[in-house]
């Protein structure tokens, strides 16, 4: 897929403005990316949100989105955060096609 | 070894289990820590969520650290609806000495508290409540949060 067909599925997701907006963002700082990424966002336990498929390269893009996210905002400060099931400690986390991203909100076992 | 049943945890079948697997083992030391559903604030019961890809690897990180002092894990938790006085958790130590299996129990089940992926809810009036201020947010919590 291209880069017009981003748009347009992101426009179904009420996103357009905020995925134009990293486009900007990405093609001023890198100019590699050309073919859309498809990421996966899961929210586990308490967390009443369906997963999403977002476009972004690595974890500071997922931010700027899930801090515009009523549903998910509040979580954010509690959550951490594993891509492929590997808990992550830096936004500065590079990914792939395909990536699975998981939010995990506050644990209690036993 | 790790395992997860989709219902309360039958304490006795499961000690007296792992009891005769380890029995010939040469283990000085078995001691297991078994975690009951408390009637408190008017619970009727607790229920869990389990994230296992990041729970198995939490679990094989710390039976790699427990076989290194020749001691074994075993653990065993429920998913979903749990009642008063049943079981939910029921954690295990063998080792040659008591002293390791009497600290690794201590670690284990702290560190589970801290960290395993699972989620509880009280069960009341029949709604499903998550535990918030029972929970501890895994370490390095908060990334995606804004930045201040």
């Amino acid at each position: 897929m291209k880069r017009e067909e981003v748009k347009v599925f992101y426009f179904s997701k009420n996103h357009s403005v905020i995925i134009q907006h990293l486009t900007y963002l990405r093609y001023n700082k890198e100019k590699k990316h050309k073919d859309i990424f498809v990421v996966k966002v899961e929210f586990l336990g308490p967390i009443q949100k369906e997963a999403l498929e977002l476009d972004i390269v690595d974890l500071n893009e997922l931010a700027v989105i899930l801090q515009e996210d009523e549903e998910v905002k509040e979580w954010l400060e509690s959550c951490a955060v594993a891509v492929n099931d590997t808990l992550v400690s830096s936004l500065e986390c590079p990914l792939k096609d395909g990536d699975k991203i998981s939010l995990l909100p506050p644990v209690c076992g036993g | 070894m790790l395992s997860i049943y989709d219902s309360a945890l039958d304490v006795p079948k499961l000690l007296k289990e792992w009891y005769e697997s380890e029995a010939q083992s040469n283990y000085g030391a078995y001691i297991p820590f078994v975690g009951t559903v408390r009637s408190e604030d008017g619970i009727d019961g607790l229920s869990f969520d389990i994230y296992e890809p990041i729970l198995n690897s939490w679990f094989e990180a710390w039976q790699k650290k427990a076989n290194e002092k020749g001691a074994v894990i075993k653990m065993a938790h429920s998913r979903g609806d749990v009642m008063l006085h049943e079981s939910s958790y029921i954690a295990a130590v063998f080792s040659p000495k008591r002293r390791v299996a009497l600290e690794f129990i201590d670690e284990f089940v702290e560190d589970f508290k801290a960290s395993a992926p699972i989620w509880k809810y009280d069960l009341i009036d029949g709604k499903r409540v998550y535990a918030k201020k029972r929970s501890t947010a895994i370490k390095g919590s908060g990334i995606l949060g804004a930045k201040s």
